[in-house]
């Protein structure tokens, strides 16, 4: 008596995916340089966390030659760019670091010192809006009868300091955009 | 329950865990009252109304509940803090409390107007009432005492109770602080001591005598 053929997993899911329309060629070497993108991005958050030095940085990059190296190297960069802000000095330091470190020989001091600069600039200017907002809601609280040194308005949930930050922020983002396109991708 | 002429303190009596309230009454404009600590809405194992009973016993005192008008928070416990959003809502009344509370209080759904820091809280404008407001860390962070100088009254929170002191092993807590703190208030010229708990006693400590009697017996027994 002949035996039915009980077909594995493996063996129907081959069938399956045989069934699947084929990828296209631009379709696979998307998909594979999607890949080649998140190890970039991986490696550069892990330098972020802290878990990979900068001197090891070259090395881990060193493991990927040629075309998929360079995909890998821009995505790297790109995350690095990405974590520069305009809030953090320790952690844009961190930044430039790594950004040396695999990028020897382009000189990023000028670019360095333009963000100093901006975010001192921006720093100042968020300060100068909320002591103005803080002013104005001691003197709205005054008049309910509410005053003296302790009393600090929390603008956290103040809209007319929410909306201000959004201007603000929105301002110097195009500027810091403007500085870190600068920088080496 | 009136202690002093603008003064009322409202000792929770009930099963389950909540704190003592304690209102000034008519300091704010258009005679508007001062609620220190409102407690829960409702406590958290029975259920037991803890607003509702506070708008009660203060209407019993003459006192119209929709005419609070400020909330002063010592601390952002569930068990002092909890009401101060409903008030809030309810009767538009703003709330104080110190910056460093702020992040708990806001998660579990508070909403704060003022950070209240070091300094003088005066109340009202035609004759102003004024508090001084001391950082009072140990039992949390950014716990705060409220001092009533010409009344001689100090609003303790969880500070300090009748023959004990606030746990200090709660996240933030700092027994090094809490003796700090409390070394700090017991120099203050004090006829009430109001505590934040009716722990063994109803937790308002009155007249001269008993608050020193009360830090002496701390100093002695209890902070080392």
């Amino acid at each position: 008596m002949g035996e039915k053929h009980v077909k594995s997993a493996i063996e129907l899911a081959m069938e399956k995916v045989s069934k699947m329309p084929k990828l296209k060629s631009e379709e696979i070497k998307e998909h594979r340089e999607r890949e080649w993108v998140s190890i970039g991005e991986a490696a550069a958050n892990k330098y972020i966390q802290g878990t990979l030095r900068t001197t090891h940085l070259a090395t881990e990059l060193s493991k990927y030659p040629g075309d998929n190296g360079r995909i890998v190297r821009s995505a790297l960069l790109a995350t690095l760019t990405r974590s520069i802000s305009l809030e953090d000095t320790e952690t844009n330091g961190r930044m430039f670091e790594a950004l040396q470190a695999v990028e020897p020989r382009e000189k990023l001091g000028r670019v360095r010192d333009g963000l100093d600069t901006l975010m001192v600039d921006y720093q100042l200017k968020k300060q100068q809006e909320y002591v103005s907002l803080v002013k104005k809601e001691k003197t709205r609280l005054q008049r309910l009868g509410i005053s003296g040194s302790a009393v600090l308005p929390n603008l956290v949930e103040d809209e007319a300091w929410r909306q201000k930050l959004k201007e603000i922020i929105q301002r110097y983002d195009s500027k810091l955009n403007a500085l870190k396109k600068q920088l080496p991708h | 329950m009136k202690l002093e002429n603008n003064l009322y303190a409202y000792v929770w009596s009930g099963q389950d865990n909540n704190c003592n309230t304690y209102v000034l009454a008519n300091v704010l404009d258009q005679d508007g009252h001062v609620v220190v600590d409102p407690g829960h809405v409702k406590t958290p194992s029975t259920s037991e109304p803890g607003l509702e009973r506070l708008y009660g016993e203060m209407r019993e005192d003459g006192l119209d509940p929709d005419a609070i008008g400020l909330v002063l928070l010592t601390h952002c416990h569930p068990d002092h803090s909890e009401a101060a959003r409903v008030i809030r809502e309810d009767k538009q009344a703003l709330v104080a409390i110190h910056k460093s509370e702020f992040a708990i209080y806001a998660r579990l759904g508070g909403k704060a107007d003022i950070f209240l820091e070091p300094g003088d809280l005066d109340l009202g404008k035609r004759k102003p009432t004024r508090l001084k407001i001391f950082h009072s860390p140990g039992h949390s962070p950014g716990h705060l005492t409220i001092y009533w100088p010409k009344e001689k009254v100090l609003f303790a929170g969880d500070l300090i109770f009748h023959r004990s002191t606030g746990r200090t092993d709660l996240p933030g807590g700092n027994p090094k602080e809490l003796k700090r703190s409390i070394e700090q208030l017991a120099k203050l010229d004090l006829e009430y001591v109001l505590c934040g708990h009716p722990y063994g006693h109803p937790g308002v400590l009155a007249g001269a005598e008993e608050v020193r009697a009360n830090f002496e017996f701390l100093k002695e027994n209890v902070l080392f």
